[in-house]
C-alpha cells in the first residue's frame, strides 16, 4: 500500500469515526444529566422529545436608579427573539443563556438580570423549573428561588 | 481486493459524481443568496453574538450584517464559479471552510441541514476529478466510462451514518 493510499485510509477512518462519535456526545449529556442536556446540535435528532417540549421563558433586568431614558439599553426581548436564539433560550441551552445574562449584565446601567424557564415534556409531565440570576457586583450566575 | 478497497476504490459511473457536484454547487449558490442572505439583518444586533463553539467566540469579531453577507456572497460566487468551471482540492477546501464558517459564526443559524451540506462539501474535497469530456462512452462500448474516488463513496457512508443516528433518535417514544 502506497503512502497516498495509507493517508487516504487514515482520513476516511477519522471522518467516519468523527461522524459516529459526535452524536454520542448528546446521548452522554442526556444520560448523565449535565447542564446542556437539551443541546441537540450535531446529533441528527429531528422532531425529538426535546424539541416538542412546551416551554415558557422570561428575562427581566433591573436597571440602576436614576438612569436617563436615553442611556437605557435596548429591550432584552428584542435580542432573545432573534433567529434560532429563542429556541436555545426556550430549551434552556445553558451556554447560550449564560452568554446572554453576562452580555446584558455588562451593559452600562444594568444592575441585575434574571432568567426563568418552566415547561412540560410531550407526555405532559412538568420539567424542572430553571431560575438563574446575575448581578453586576459579583458577576456570578447563580440559581435563585422566585417568590411564591 | 479487500471489502475496504472494493467499496472505497471500486468503479463508479463517472457521470454520478460529476452531476452530483454540479447540482449541489448550483443549489448551494442560490441557497446562500436567496435563503440565507435575508437573515443577515439579525447579525450583531445590540452587539450580541454566540457562536457554535466557544473557541470561535474568542477569535472572531461580533458578526455584522455586512460581515455575514460578505461571507455568504463569496461562498455563493465561489460555488457558482466552481460549478461552471470544475474544482480542485484547494478550491473545494476554500468552499468548505467558507460555507461552514457562514453558519458556524452564530447560533442565530442552527439549521441542521447546513451541517449536512458542510459534510457533503467535505467529501467534495476528495471527489474524483471528472470533466464533461470524460463522460462520453467510447465507440463500441455499451456502458459509460467509470471513475474511482473514495470521496464519492465516503459521501455514501456518511449518509448511512446520518440515517443511522436519525433512526436512533426515533427510538424515543415521546418524539414524533
Amino acid at each position: 500500500m502506497g503512502q497516498t493510499q495509507r493517508l487516504a485510509k487514515a482520513v476516511i477512518l477519522i471522518l467516519l469515526l468523527y461522524q459516529m462519535i459526535v452524536p454520542l456526545e448528546y446521548y452522554y449529556r442526556w444520560n448523565f444529566g449535565t447542564d446542556d442536556e437539551a443541546d441537540e446540535r450535531f446529533s441528527w435528532r429531528f422532531f425529538s422529545s426535546v424539541s416538542l417540549r412546551q416551554c415558557d421563558y422570561s428575562f427581566s433586568d433591573r436597571l440602576e436608579e436614576g438612569l436617563e431614558p436615553e442611556h437605557r439599553p435596548i429591550p432584552l426581548q428584542s435580542i432573545v427573539e432573534l433567529g434560532s436564539v429563542k429556541k436555545f433560550v426556550r430549551s434552556n441551552h445553558r451556554k447560550t443563556v449564560e452568554k446572554l445574562l453576562r452580555w446584558r449584565c455588562d451593559h452600562p446601567g444594568v444592575a441585575e438580570v434574571s432568567y426563568s424557564r418552566t415547561g412540560m415534556a410531550p407526555d405532559g409531565s412538568p420539567l424542572d423549573p430553571v431560575h438563574l440570576i446575575i448581578d453586576r457586583r459579583t458577576r456570578t450566575i447563580r440559581a435563585f428561588e422566585p417568590p411564591p | 481486493m479487500s471489502a475496504w478497497n472494493n467499496y472505497f476504490y471500486g468503479p463508479v459511473a463517472a457521470v454520478r459524481p460529476y452531476l452530483l457536484m454540479k447540482v449541489v454547487l448550483v443549489m448551494l449558490a442560490f441557497d446562500t443568496w436567496v435563503a440565507m442572505a435575508p437573515h443577515g439583518a439579525l447579525y450583531g444586533v445590540g452587539g450580541f453574538n454566540v457562536t457554535h463553539f466557544e473557541w470561535l467566540d474568542a477569535i472572531q469579531p461580533v458578526p455584522t450584517p455586512a460581515y455575514y453577507l460578505t461571507v455568504l456572497l463569496l461562498t455563493g460566487v465561489l460555488a457558482m464559479v466552481l460549478a461552471m468551471t470544475g474544482m480542485n482540492r484547494l478550491t473545494a477546501t476554500a468552499l468548505f471552510l467558507l460555507y461552514t464558517y457562514s453558519w458556524l459564526m452564530s447560533r442565530l443559524d442552527m439549521y441542521t441541514h447546513h451541517y449536512l451540506i458542510s459534510l457533503v462539501l467535505l467529501c467534495f474535497i476528495f471527489f474524483p476529478k471528472v470533466k464533461a469530456s470524460d463522460l462520453f462512452t467510447p465507440q463500441g462500448r455499451r456502458d459509460g466510462p467509470y471513475t474511482s474516488g473514495w470521496g464519492y463513496t465516503l459521501l455514501g457512508a456518511s449518509a448511512g451514518i446520518v440515517l443511522f443516528w436519525c433512526a436512533i433518535a426515533k427510538v424515543d417514544s415521546q418524539g414524533r
